[in-house]
């Protein structure tokens, strides 16, 4: 990966990103009827994140222990039903304290 | 921050105060998009991405999801790191429920939206700024809309620029583990769609399940990560649509919506 692969990615990335919000937007006004593709359509960005997170979360945070800590952080608030900014920053504060505290 | 507006038509009301209305709406989503592309910046920092790439991309761009999957995936320390292809094809993938959510936003726009007022929709579809949007018990108008396109984005754009200044102050060992709030913010945003539909939980379980499995693999045989997570996905998502029967005969009742609603929610209703 060079520099200018990155910005040309920047630039794919940008299109194919505005094309999925602006071509349903400007052309489909109806829902679409098939519920089976509803419903993959709908899972699929939390089954892709979730397989995004585990395991990559556990080498996220500076060290096995800070990031496994961190991430139980973060579940328990999540599973409290707190918002996005209090789980992000408590997860990231615990795993900065704890990989402090262990260095 | 739903108390903030009455239910009431904003027909009678002026574009300007319409818009004002929105930015004071957008303003947790602003704080809140602010924090994560901070750390999206010391992440990118860490990974010895260049200085422009951040801001070109919260300007170009504007999805956590994708930004995060970039900086996140591609490490130019590493000579192992995600290709092009395979960095392209996760952020299509993640990008493909801006298409649902833009379709419950467009139905909530008024009948004769123009085509500037769509493309200004269009930008403004996160998961954060529908859920407020497709929430409000007032009609949208597209000033209404603007208004918190434009807080969010300056937030999430002042956050990026302040990330840069910011992991430049900062010592690397306390930047490092910052990089754990990008999944923080995927489990802010999984975990509440998994609780509301037993669908989701089954397919963010097997997704987990399979994508484990694949980096158990030797060394010789295993996909790149990002193809994993791909494949564990996708697989996952279909297997469970295919999995769960479809919501009975009644196509007019109210369930495939019952499983739709809680992915605006899951964004975080209240950032």
């Amino acid at each position: 990966m060079t520099h200018a692969r990155l910005a040309a990615l920047v630039l794919a990335v940008s299109a194919a990103s505005f094309a999925f919000r602006f071509i349903p937007m400007a052309l489909m006004r109806r829902k679409i009827r098939n519920e089976r593709l509803v419903a993959f359509i709908g899972m699929l960005p939390y089954s892709i994140l979730a397989a995004m997170t585990v395991p990559a979360v556990f080498s996220s945070g500076g060290g096995r222990a800070p990031s496994a800590a961190g991430f139980a952080v973060a579940l328990a608030l999540a599973l409290a039903g707190r918002s996005l900014p209090t789980v992000a920053a408590a997860a990231a504060a615990t795993a900065v304290a704890l990989s402090a505290f262990l260095n | 921050m739903a108390s903030s507006s009455p239910a009431t038509r904003l027909e009678g009301e002026k574009a300007a105060a319409t818009f004002r209305r929105g930015l004071v709406d957008s303003l947790p989503i602003c704080i809140g998009y602010c924090a994560v592309s901070f750390t999206l910046s010391a992440v990118a920092a860490a990974h010895r991405h260049p200085f422009w790439s951040g801001p070109l991309l919260a300007l170009a761009q504007f999805s956590g999801t994708s930004h995060g999957a970039i900086v996140g995936k591609i490490d130019f320390r590493s000579a192992a790191t995600a290709g092009f292809g395979e960095v392209f094809l996760l952020c299509v993938a993640l990008n493909l429920r801006y298409a649902l959510m833009a379709m419950a936003l467009a139905q909530k726009l008024p009948a004769g939206a123009s085509l500037r007022d769509r493309i200004l929709a269009a930008m403004s579809v996160t998961d954060e700024i529908v859920a407020v949007a497709v929430s409000r018990p007032f009609a949208l108008t597209i000033a209404y809309v603007g208004g918190l396109f434009a807080g969010s984005f300056l937030g999430w754009n002042a956050g990026t620029w302040l990330g840069l200044a910011g992991t430049s102050l900062l010592p690397p060992r306390f930047v490092a583990p910052l990089g754990i709030a990008l999944y923080a913010m995927f489990v802010a945003i999984v975990v509440p769609a998994a609780r509301a539909s037993r669908r989701t939980l089954c397919a963010v379980v097997l997704a987990i399940a399979m994508n484990l499995a694949l980096a158990a693999l030797p060394d010789a045989v295993k996909p790149p990560d990002g193809v994993s997570m791909l494949l564990s996905g996708v697989t996952a998502a279909a297997a469970c649509a295919f999995a769960f029967p479809p919501k009975g005969a009644g196509r007019e009742s109210a369930a495939p919506d019952s499983e739709k609603h809680p992915e605006p929610k899951g964004g975080g209703a209240r950032p």
